[in-house]
């Protein structure tokens, strides 16, 4: 079995070796937290957005500060948090992450949130970086980074284009115990789906859109989505943030209906996108919006809204019923409409004419006093309305007509008096004895379900009083003897700590075989990639090959046959590394209890197999065959 | 509870022993190259994890756990019976 190990190590060390020249790795790596806390400890108020008030270069000064007089310890393990709610965010949603330390920090995909708290809820925002997303969300200052240190805990919640619609995940750090819990934070969809809502008096479309955080609910109010027509394939879409006077901002990304993401942009207060092949491709927009309210310094963040292109007609719930064409294009080259007066409940109407995808030709404000009315709209405006068949008024016509005259008014007759009818008050009479009959009825009944339910209810207390009991106690078992996971963790890191402490040289070979546990347990996998370097002919410009990245592992997977043989051949490997496995520890158990045995022989029999000194936990594996001779030996003289 | 007091008991009366032992810490120059050795071998990673697969590397890390606890076991009573006070023959 030494040998199998010592084998792993050389392929280890082959492998590293032969990555020198050719390997390329974007994973995440520990140094990354490190290059994070780095960052803190150099920034300046230039890393940070004006907009956040408090954060003068003093200010950033004692903030700096702090993370530099941090001692190491602390220094590793908020490094080590960084990193490692990064890796978790990064495998469980699959992110390509990479990391640019040039610009200062550009972590493509994160942005953090700093939290601080005396006690283990309750913690409040103290800030977020980088810079460049800190221009649209609301911090409080930075500064009270500097009360980091009076703070037991830290929580540190990342997330994706600094939507909080879209946290991911948290970490809670224990400074004092060195311990950190990675959090899988509730969150909705990134792309949640909520229906508009029509406001029945004004036509509106009202789209319900709220914080996460702070609880106020707003309305982003789409008034209307039509706007200009440039071509038959082309679709503008506008969408107003009127209803929110005090958001300044308004971002947001239209989105297909299979979760691509077309289109990131912001605007004032105005979110204008063109959408090419909306007929093809198109059967829904998706809109994630954010404002920013620059006088209350808080950020509005808005679940994706979902907007229906070719259902927007059918919501508007009008008809033609009660509107006749009166005319093809005059000689004004006019249609000419006539709305039937006896149909109409208001004596005023807004009309509205609608083609294509959600487009208002026209629109105005007719005031109808005579029996009936006409209207004419411009013959080019109607022009796809005809094709399309869509015409929309919102006109209430919803009064019966008189079949014989259609133009005339309905003339109401008067109410007749009527005579006194005594036979409801009898029937009600008899009602009313059935159903005093049926109350008491049920009153003996629910007596007698008040004792069953009494006595149920007491059963029940009984029982749970007893197992709550029997609960408790095996609770305080369990907690007598397993320690907690915590507990356990934190002791393994201060037993680490003062092993390499007292142990000085002697203890760096354990360090070292620690961290390569760490290294290669915490590693995710990574595509194989050789980076083929330029080839030319050395004092010329002539150029044989010219430098290009190949990915073995994509090229494997590529090409069925050859993923076949590899998928066949990891299954092998897997195989074996799993017997050998078991073999090692087959070995290691043995030698373990036939220590036992061994210790508890004769001397000389000991002396003969030369394997006197003590055989503990630590005994080489190796002698095994030799100690089990012993054990043989010993019960074959009985 | 019974665990954990058997744990800090034995942690405290070890770091106990082991700080009253002068031990130089290991030199600057050789850890630096251990470092770089580690910078090798992460961006290794990525023909290690081919060639292996993920279950190869996981029982490496578990045959790494086992030996370094075994020769942390064989360290300590290597320099416990050193101590002549402590009269510890095997």
């Amino acid at each position: 079995m030494k040998k199998c190990l010592v084998l792993f190590l050389i392929l280890i060390i082959v492998f590293s070796f032969g990555s020198v020249f050719a390997v390329e790795n974007n994973q995440l790596t520990k140094e990354d937290g490190k290059k994070i806390v780095e960052f803190l400890k150099t920034t300046t108020s230039e890393d940070y957005t004006s907009s956040v008030s408090g954060m003068s270069d003093t200010n950033v000064n004692k903030y700096r500060d702090y993370f530099n007089a941090m001692t190491e310890k602390d220094y590793e393990f908020i490094a080590e948090c960084f990193y490692k709610l990064m890796e978790s965010v990064a495998t469980k949603y699959k992110l390509t992450l990479s990391m640019n330390y040039e610009n200062s920090i550009n972590l493509n995909n994160f942005v953090f949130f700093i939290y601080v708290s005396s006690v283990e809820e309750g913690y409040f925002n103290i800030g977020c970086f980088p810079n460049k997303m800190c221009d649209v969300l609301d911090n409080a200052p930075l500064r009270y980074i500097l009360y980091l240190k009076s703070y037991k805990y830290i929580k540190i919640s990342t997330t994706v284009n600094g939507s909080s619609a879209s946290y991911l995940d948290m970490i809670r750090i224990n400074i004092e115990n060195q311990t950190y819990k990675i959090e899988e934070l509730k969150q909705t969809s990134l792309y949640p789906k909520i229906e508009p809502t029509i406001d029945e008096e004004t036509n509106i479309i009202n789209i319900p859109l709220f914080t996460f955080s702070s609880g106020n609910i707003k309305y982003l109010i789409h008034n209307g989505a039509p706007t200009s027509h440039t071509e038959d394939e082309y679709q503008n879409l506008v969408i107003k943030n009127s209803n929110i006077l005090e958001d300044k901002k308004i971002s947001g990304a239209v989105v297909s209906d299979n979760g691509e993401k077309i289109i990131y942009s912001s605007d004032t207060d105005t979110f204008t996108y063109s959408i090419e092949n909306i007929e093809n491709d198109l059967t829904q927009i998706f809109i994630e919006a954010y404002g920013y309210d620059s006088s209350s310094k808080t950020l509005n963040n808005y679940p994706t809204e979902t907007i229906t292109l070719n259902d927007y007609l059918s919501l508007r719930n009008h008809s033609l019923s009660g509107i006749v064409m009166e005319s093809d294009l005059d000689e004004n080259n006019e249609y000419n409409f006539k709305v039937n007066y006896a149909r109409l409940t208001n004596t005023s109407y807004i009309y509205r004419v609608c083609s294509g995808f959600n487009r208002f030709n026209s629109d105005g404000i007719n005031v109808v006093n005579s029996a009936s009315e006409y209207f004419s709209i411009a013959g080019s405006d109607l022009h796809d309305v005809l094709k399309d068949n869509y015409v929309i008024l919102d006109v209430d016509v919803n009064k019966p007509v008189d079949p014989d005259n259609p133009d005339k008014p309905p003339v109401v007759e008067p109410d007749e008096p009527e005579t006194p009818d005594y036979t409801g008050a009898i029937e009600d009479v008899g009602n009313k004895i059935d159903e005093l009959g049926n109350k008491v009825e049920e009153t003996g009944k629910g007596i007698i379900a008040s004792i069953r339910e009494f006595f149920t209810e007491m059963f029940n207390n009984i029982l749970e009083f007893f197992t709550n009991l029997v609960d408790t106690i095996l609770d305080g078992i369990i907690n007598l003897f397993i320690p907690d996971e915590e507990m356990l963790k934190s002791w393994v890191t201060k037993t680490q700590n003062d092993i390499e402490a007292s142990f000085g040289m002697l203890g760096y070979p354990m360090s070292f075989f620690v961290d390569l546990m760490n290294e290669l347990a915490s590693t995710t996998p990574s595509d194989l990639i050789f980076k083929i370097p330029d080839i030319s002919l050395p004092g010329s410009d002539i150029n044989f090959v010219n430098a290009f990245d190949f990915n073995v592992s994509e090229t494997v997977r590529n090409i069925p046959a050859v993923n076949l043989i590899y998928q066949t051949y990891i299954v092998i490997v897997s195989g074996i590394s799993v017997y050998m496995f078991l073999s090692y520890l087959w070995s290691l158990f043995e030698a373990m209890l036939g220590s036992k045995d061994v210790e508890a022989a004769p001397y000389d029999v000991l002396v003969e197999t030369e394997t006197n000194k003590p055989i503990g936990f630590g005994a080489d594996v190796g002698n095994y065959s030799v100690k089990r001779k012993a054990r043989i030996h010993r019960k074959g003289t009985r | 509870m019974i665990i954990t007091g058997l744990l800090s008991v034995v942690t405290t009366v070890l770091s106990f022993i082991f700080g009253l032992l002068p031990i130089p810490d290991m030199p600057e120059s050789l850890v630096a190259a251990m470092d770089s050795f580690f910078e090798l071998l992460r961006s290794g990673l990525g023909l290690f994890d081919f060639f292996l697969g993920p279950v190869a590397k996981l029982l490496i890390v578990y045959v790494l756990a086992i030996e370094t606890v075994r020769h942390i076991w064989d360290l300590i009573w290597f320099i416990i019976r050193k101590i002549p006070i402590l009269n510890i023959k095997e």
